[in-house]
């Protein structure tokens, strides 16, 4: 009797090992942005020391908002430098929905929502971003790397080059 | 020979004493075994509250090193990247070195985040390739803990 409790008390320590040990290695989905994710841009110009451009959402989902970084020398082919002060996204507020488009950066009343501060520009790169939900139910920034787009420009603080 | 049988009954253990002696003895060597094994095995590193061995297949990023001699990272996945690890090969054979500590000093003290970028100028050298493998930030059983993914994540950049 006393041997029978032992033995399923020890398989019982076990198994409660062993499942601890392979619940990590269950596979648990990221954020993960939808293929379908596609952004466009244009009218990209060099006002003063703000960078203006347009983004169409071209894709099939709502873009809740973007990362821009740019390539500051001629050389530079990956953009790297943050167009954001403190790194990070800038979100629409209200999603942009497909087909939908948007004039950048916003101003509203006197105060420049979208707040750029380039030094000198080569080309600016863009890349979507998504709000989706995880298998917990909970909101998570997905970035849409596979749906960056990249736009060629040049300019200098103060002044317009191209 | 009823004598004998008598004595031999008086002789052995009660089935329960044995029981519980064998039961004790495989606990005993169990617990010596599985500590031995211990030291064989690697700590559990979870990030996102899985295997951080699952999270490095979730990486995603683009490097380039230009021809100005300037190293360019762009984080285009979900996943931070704590640091970076550079494996160097020359013709000598190849080394492995931390990026932050022997070739950057820029590199952001809390990693590169998604969506985030990094360049510097660095030198490798007469090296002809360069392998960057990305280190991970988990939380191990004593806490947090860097993990280095496998080469197979790692971008190889020709020199």
């Amino acid at each position: 009797m006393v041997g029978y409790v032992l033995l399923i008390g020890m398989v019982i320590v076990m198994g409660g090992i062993v499942y601890a040990w392979l619940k990590t290695y269950v596979p648990k989905d990221i954020a993960q942005c939808p293929n379908e994710i596609s952004i466009s841009i244009s009218n990209v110009q060099c006002i003063s020391n703000q960078i203006k451009f347009t983004l169409k959402n071209t894709g099939l989902f709502n873009i809740d908002g973007y990362y821009i970084k740019a390539t500051t020398s001629e050389e530079q082919e990956l953009a790297t430098e943050e167009l954001k002060d403190g790194g990070g996204y800038f979100g629409f507020g209200r999603a942009l929905k497909p087909n939908e488009e948007i004039s950048l950066p916003r101003i509203i009343g006197d105060q420049i929502i979208d707040n750029y501060m380039p030094t000198y520009v080569y080309s600016i790169e863009i890349t979507p971003m998504k709000f989706q939900e995880n298998d917990k139910g909970i909101l998570e920034v997905a970035v849409c790397g596979n749906s960056k787009v990249k736009e060629s420009i040049e300019c200098d603080i103060g002044q317009t080059l191209a | 020979m009823k004598k004998l049988n008598n004595k031999m009954e008086r002789r052995g253990v009660s089935p329960v004493i044995a029981t519980v002696f064998l039961v004790g003895l495989v606990l005993v060597i169990a617990s010596i075994v599985s500590l031995w094994m211990w030291n064989f095995t690697e700590e559990r590193v979870t990030k996102f509250d899985k295997n951080v061995q699952l999270v490095c297949d979730d990486i995603k990023f683009s490097a380039i090193y230009s021809s100005g001699g300037e190293l360019q990272i762009s984080n285009d996945g979900n996943v931070p990247i704590y640091k970076m690890k550079i494996e160097i090969f020359d013709e000598a054979g190849h080394n492995t070195e931390d990026l932050d500590n022997e070739y950057s000093s820029d590199w952001p003290e809390n990693g590169l985040n998604p969506g985030a970028g990094f360049s510097e100028l660095m030198e490798f050298g007469n090296a002809n390739k360069i392998i960057l493998i990305p280190v991970l930030y988990g939380i191990g059983e004593a806490g947090k803990k860097e993990y280095t993914c496998n080469e197979v994540y790692g971008v190889e950049i020709s020199l």
